[in-house]
């Protein structure tokens, strides 16, 4: 039915191999053909939206797999085992999802025509946008584990080309190769749980597994009442990949350093794609955690609590260090990393929300911050990229009074950092405040809930106070930079413009068509699910939400436009120094894991390199030594011993020889004397034996 | 009977004998040595397509498979197979026959020469000679994956030494003299305890087996009575076969063999070395075809003649790929020398094959078998790519490379895509078999009480990212030094070879199943006791 | 008819004289003539017993050795007049340069 949707990964892989091939050579290093392919994805992506809306999204589920072709054979013996091939899974949360990174990539796309115009290797940049555009969109509508993977993969290697992209700069190819292996490590912990899973259920594809978890004649079943322990370990092991991809604590590393490559790949990477993976895959793998009821099981408390605290905790940790950032983009990094950790606390809360017999609220409200958050960031990244283009540097202690030169810019940033720090009615304020009202009423279960409600809010006070920091330190005040920054062009500015029209749009968009809830759920679906809660409480939460964000931004107007609170006083304190210090130095996680790779696991690699030249190899040439040593011996002896007696005969034959030749004298005549006396003798003979002979006879 | 195997071995045989003697100059030979390999090579994705489709049956007759006597009592499935007497009173015959196992390294083997002959078009020192070695390496390469028969498949593993040994010894690096007897010695002691095991199996039961499966009481060299016998031993009912207390012993002695030819950690040491000295062609024959011996003959010998003590000596090889695996990923990292950092490389993806091989699982043992292949592709890319640099810049030394990404495009570009598929990225070939590998040792039935031992090997697929990426971020990235301004790119006929291996791994990668299906079958009819069947 | 057993005495003297001049003289061609000698007692032997047992094959023997008596000596004398030529003498005590 849906067979078109193969489209929407072909057309940027097409203009991956065209770019790629022939991109040097086309105009804008083609450019426009990487535009045209994701255009072309995002219509047919349109039409899947609009063909699932129409089978009955709002209030009803699409759930259809469109089949691909085989990747391993399957294994006949073995129950329940099918070939593990590719295919598409195309319900609600694939669409949006297709729908969003299309649109999304698109406007990027067309924003880099722009951005890129004056690099060189930009077909290099355009294959490899391609790529991953690709990459992201075969993420989200891969219908079985593994082949989410291979996508997941395929971004990995995009990310890593394009973070390293200024290849000359050696903090690029420093942030490509951390980036790399930092999620690399995660990506080991999702190939674990894609073992464990394959073992438990042999298929990787998401129904069959839910239909073996609801069938108890099937093997997944009985291999998990076997093992209960599964059903925790197996999303937590996908957590792992999720959390290596998304950028939470402690695999956070990278993503602040992630932004050495374009503003474009940055927006890329932050809003559409890549880190998005994360958080797609922990909402598929609600299967797990969210167990069907004919499984006599508990629930994965456990590993719900995880994620739900790995994200508070990561939203908070994330949100101190944007603090003390100079760097723009790396202010947006880690508010990335924040605001992504607010969608893994929605999730978690979600779980839980729906373990104990509530409803789809929190996993609702974490996709719906997702959807939002892609909006504003990818808003917020361009516009920074559009600063960067005007004054040529990242960091703000640099820029100042922008809002002059770049009235656009600055008008389009301020909407993304009120949607950011969660004003009304901007999109932020609607999921933040949703994602915080799910946690508060997980609450009611578990009071670590609440706990981690308290570390939500104060992260959106954290939030709202970093983000106008950045915002008036690059925009209010005078201009401290050098030269005379413009405003950018059209094709840059326009869509932001357009970002800045969905950043202010996209929650009021969600909460008019009867909520988000009603496209993007789990579970049954429920008729008429408003988005925002009904009972008073949580507009009191809903209240309070905003009214730190308020609290926030005054804060930050007070220290950096008026200077009432002025930060030095902070900064001179010892201990307010300490914190700063700790804050600007990350934690030291980042030393932690420099000192890591660089200290213990090259060292580890030299002393086995060591081992292997001077212990391993000097085994092997001692044996070669003393194979030589007893080749020596035996040469000896062979010389003495067994040469020596070949060597005496053949001695002896030169003597006797010499001997011998004496009798040749030469003398004609002694020769003629010897065939005399040999003829004498053969005389003798011939008559002696003759005549003997006949004495026999005769007797 | 069919003569394409024979064919096969006739024709790099007569082009070794004529690029010697007609190699009158670099031109004539390097175009001898390029008609003759390609000939083999077309000859060889002939027989590789009978294995796909039946389209081409009408050259050399469909792909029957051989049927001994009382085939319904289990057999082995072997095809294109030819016998001949050679010296019969000793129960030595001239047998040629494939499968499943070995079509796909078969048909590296052509392939591979082709492209060292073309990638080594501008060899000037004694071309012909050099030429006319490759070719006969090709030779005694294509005699092991086809001998049937314990004795030919002996003379061909000698006898690929002899090639070798002269192409290290003659156009290899400065130390090329230590390099190539250190070749010579280790395998060669590897390969002299395997001809102990060759004739325990000989004295051991060959009259005995050789009656029951043939009829004829007379010892045998003949490997289809080992190997059919094995399957009527393994099958219902269990027919007699060979003790366990004789299998044991002759199963490592054939593992210590297979297990220095592949090469395994500790036996491992005369690789790096042989690859530093080798020439580009020599290293990507070398780690692409000659390596695969060992673990053609594990699957072969090990597994389809001693299956009693496969199933009790998996731990053996285990632990063996599991160390090979971690030790090499580390040893690598600290590797400033291009080339031998790939040859570490080599290693530890021979580790895989270890450590498939002892999941006694079938997803397990196809992916090591498939593993041997992408291997070849991928590593011979590699090795390439280390000559090139060479030739490029006069060095392969890491640390003094620097800003290529700039300088040589070209070079990096490739040199980028065959890292990250010889670091198991998926969509390139080798990231199929390793995770092939991975899920049969975790579903495995041998692993069931380490089953998450598997997490130890995992380690190495971190560091094995991790020696590439640092090696990419030294090599490519940064400023280019002045030295590197005027370095050349890849040259036409080093594109050409480049082009064709790198479409291959694509290939291999997106669609995986065609190369699959044929080792699937392998495993499925060959090796039917293995789990997961 | 002279009987066979004369004809025997006088090749037996015929070879007894030729060996003595073989073995006792010193000069070269006396050497040589007594090989003729030896090879008439020969020639007398089988003309000898072609008479006696009328088999004409003995005659023909003996022409034949006749002719290629008159070969070899032609040759033998060639010999020595080249070693004289180079060496002065004919002297077979003094021609001794074919030894060790």
């Amino acid at each position: 039915m849906f067979e078109y949707a193969w489209l929407i990964l072909l057309f940027p892989l097409f203009a991956f191999l065209i770019v790629g091939l022939v991109g040097r050579r086309l105009p804008q290093g083609g450019g426009h053909v990487a535009v045209g392919g994701i255009a072309a994805s995002l219509v047919v992506s349109g039409y899947l939206f609009w063909e699932v809306l129409g089978q009955g999204a709002l209030g009803g589920e699409v759930h259809t797999t469109v089949d691909g072709y085989v990747w391993i054979p399957g294994i006949e013996g073995l129950a329940g085992s099918q070939a593990i091939h590719v295919g598409l899974l195309i319900d609600n949360l694939s669409a949006l999802m297709l729908l969003l990174v299309s649109f999304l990539c698109l406007l990027i796309f067309v924003y880099s025509l722009g951005y890129m115009r004056e690099e060189e290797g930009k077909h290099r940049y355009y294959a490899e946008v391609s790529l991953f555009s690709a990459g992201m969109l075969g993420t989200v509508s891969a219908d079985n584990f593994l082949q989410l993977m291979v996508f997941w993969e395929i971004m990995g290697l995009c990310s890593y080309l394009l973070i390293g992209f200024w290849y000359h700069k050696p903090e690029a190819a420093k942030a490509a190769k951390k980036a790399f292996l930092v999620t690399r490590v995660g990506d080991v912990i999702f190939l674990v749980g894609i073992l464990v899973i394959w073992n438990t259920f042999h298929t990787l594809v998401f129904d069959e597994i839910v239909a073996q978890m609801a069938d108890s004649g099937s093997e997944g079943f009985a291999a998990l009442l076997a093992a209960p322990q599964l059903l925790t370990i197996i999303p937590l092991l996908l957590f792992g990949g999720a959390i290596g991809k998304s950028a939470q604590f402690p695999l956070h590393a990278w993503l602040p350093d992630a932004m050495e490559g374009p503003a474009t790949v940055s927006a890329l990477i932050h809003a559409a794609t890549m880190v998005k993976a994360g958080v797609y895959l922990t909402a598929r793998s609600f299967i797990f955690l969210v167990p069907p009821a004919a499984l006599p099981l508990e629930a994965p408390t456990v590993a719900i609590l995880v994620i739900a605290v790995v994200g508070g905790f990561t939203a908070f940790f994330a949100g101190t260090m944007a603090l003390t950032a100079y760097d723009i983009k790396r202010v947006l990094a880690f508010s990335t990393i924040s605001q992504l950790a607010y969608m893994f606390l929605g999730l978690g809360a979600g779980a839980w929300l729906l373990t104990h017999g509530g409803e789809t609220l929190g996993y609702t409200a974490a996709l719906f911050h997702l959807f939002n958050h892609a909006f504003f960031k990818a808003l917020l990244f361009l516009s920074a990229g559009s600063v960067i283009h005007a004054v040529h540097t990242n960091d703000m202690r640099e820029m100042g009074g922008l809002a002059r030169h770049l009235p656009i810019t600055s008008k389009v940033m301020l909407v993304g950092s009120l949607a950011l720090a969660g004003i009304v009615p901007f999109s932020g304020f609607f999921s933040k405040g949703e994602v915080l009202s799910a946690t508060f009423e997980a609450a009611h279960e578990a009071p670590v809930f609440y706990l981690l409600y308290a570390l939500g809010v104060l992260t959106a006070l954290l939030t709202a106070f970093y983000t106008f920091r950045m915002w008036l330190m690059t925009f209010h005040g005078e201009y401290r930079g050098q030269g005379h920054p413009h405003e950018s062009p059209a094709v840059m500015t326009a869509p932001l413009v357009v970002l800045a029209g969905f950043a202010v749009a996209s929650g009021l968009l969600a909460y008019g068509m009867n909520g988000f809830g009603n496209l993007v759920f789990f579970g049954e679906p429920h008729a008429q699910m408003p988005l925002v809660g009904v009972p008073l409480a949580e507009y009191a939460l809903e209240g309070l939400t905003l009214g730190v964000a308020l609290l926030g931004i005054v804060l930050a107007w007070s220290v950096y436009a008026t200077r009432r609170i002025p930060a030095e006083r902070f900064t001179a304190a010892p201990s307010g120094a300490f914190l700063h210090r700790l804050l600007s130095r990350r934690y030291g996680i980042d030393d932690l894991y420099d000192a890591i790779g660089a200290k213990a696991v090259a060292g580890l690699a030299r002393a086995l390199d060591w081992f292997d030249r001077n212990v391993v190899d000097g085994v092997v040439n001692v044996v070669g030594r003393g194979g030589l040593a007893a080749a020596a011996g035996t040469d000896a002896f062979d010389r003495r011993v067994v040469d020596g007696a070949v060597n005496a005969l053949s001695l002896e034959t030169v003597r006797a020889s010499w001997r011998l030749r004496q009798r040749q004298t030469g003398q004609v005549q002694t020769y003629a004397w010897m065939v005399v006396f040999g003829i004498v003798i053969v005389i003798v003979l011939v008559v002696g034996v003759s005549w003997f002979l006949r004495l026999q006879r005769g007797g | 009977m069919s003569y394409l195997l024979s064919l096969l071995l006739v024709i790099p045989f007569v082009g070794f004998i004529v690029t010697w003697v007609g190699g009158v100059n670099q031109k004539a030979a390097k175009w001898l040595a390029l008609a003759f390999s390609l000939a083999a090579t077309v000859l060889a994705t002939i027989l590789l397509a009978s294995f796909l489709t039946p389209g081409l049956d009408f050259l050399f007759g469909p792909r029957v498979a051989e049927l001994p006597p009382n085939a319904n009592d289990g057999y082995v499935p072997l095809y294109f197979v030819e016998r001949y007497p050679w010296v019969p009173q000793l129960g030595m015959n001239y047998i040629l026959g494939v499968d499943g196992l070995s079509v796909p390294l078969l048909w590296l083997t052509p392939f591979l020469t082709t492209l060292g002959i073309v990638f080594s078009w501008t060899e000037e020192r004694r071309p012909k000679e050099f030429f006319a070695l490759l070719l006969l390496l090709e030779f005694s390469l294509s005699g092991v994956f086809m001998a049937l028969d314990f004795f030919l498949f002996f003379v061909f593993w000698e006898l690929v030494l002899i090639p070798m040994f002269f192409l290290i010894g003659i156009w290899g690096g400065p130390n090329r003299r230590y390099a190539s007897l250190k070749f010579l010695v280790y395998t060669h002691v590897g390969s002299v305890i395997m001809l102990l095991s060759i004739f325990g199996m000989y004295w051991a039961g060959s009259a005995e087996l050789n009656a029951a499966i043939y009829g004829s009481s007379t010892r045998t060299f003949d490997m289809t009575v080992f190997l059919h016998g094995a399957i009527r031993h393994m099958g219902p009912p269990a027919a007699s076969y060979l003790q366990i207390g004789a299998q044991v012993p002759i199963f490592i002695a054939f593992l210590f063999g297979f297990a220095v030819k592949l090469p395994s950690v500790p036996f491992h040491t005369w690789l790096p070395d042989a690859h530093v000295e080798a020439p580009t062609a020599g290293s990507v024959l070398l780690a692409g075809v000659l390596l695969k011996m060992g673990g053609y003959g594990i699957f072969r010998v090990n597994f389809g003649m001693l299956p009693d003590a496969s199933r009790d000596l998996w731990w053996v090889m285990g632990i063996l790929g599991i160390v090979s695996m971690v030790y090499a990923a580390f040893v690598c990292l600290a590797q400033v020398d291009l080339k031998r950092l790939i040859a570490y490389s080599s290693i530890g993806h021979m580790g895989f094959v270890l450590l498939g091989a002892s999941s006694l699982h079938i997803l397990g043992v196809e992916g090591a078998i498939f593993q041997l292949f992408n291997h070849g592709l991928i590593t011979a890319v590699l090795f390439m790519l280390a000559g090139s640099v060479k030739h490029s810049t006069g060095t392969r030394n890491i640390p003094e490379l620097r800003g290529l990404g700039k300088a040589l495009p070209q070079f990096s570009f490739v040199l980028i895509v065959a890292f990250f598929a010889s670091l198991g990225l998926p969509g390139f070939n080798s990231f199929w078999s390793e995770f092939m590998v991975f899920v049969g040792s975790y579903s495995g039935p041998t692993l069931e009480p380490w089953r998450r031992l598997v997490i130890v090997p995992l380690v190495s697929i971190v560091i094995t990212a991790a020696y590439y990426v640092y090696t990419m971020q030294r090599v490519l990235f940064g400023e280019v030094p002045e030295k590197y301004k005027d370095a050349h790119d890849l040259p036409g006929h080093e594109r050409l070879s480049y082009a064709v291996l790198l479409g291959l791994i694509l290939a291999v990668g997106i669609f995986p199943v065609w190369w699959l299906s044929m080792i699937d079958e392998f495993a499925r009819q060959v090796l039917p006791w293995l789990g997961g069947v | 008819m002279i009987p066979l057993e004369y004809e025997l005495i006088l090749s037996s003297l015929l070879l007894a004289i030729g060996l003595y001049g073989i073995l006792a003289r010193k000069n070269g061609i006396i050497v040589l003539m007594s090989i003729e000698i030896i090879l008439n007692a020969a020639v007398l032997n089988f003309v000898a017993f072609s008479a006696y047992k009328g088999d004409p094959a003995g005659g023909v023997f003996a022409l034949l050795a006749i002719a290629v008596a008159a070969a070899e000596a032609a040759v033998g004398l060639a010999v020595f007049l080249s070693i004289y030529q180079t060496h002065g003498t004919i002297e077979l005590d003094k021609v001794r340069f074919l030894r060790w």
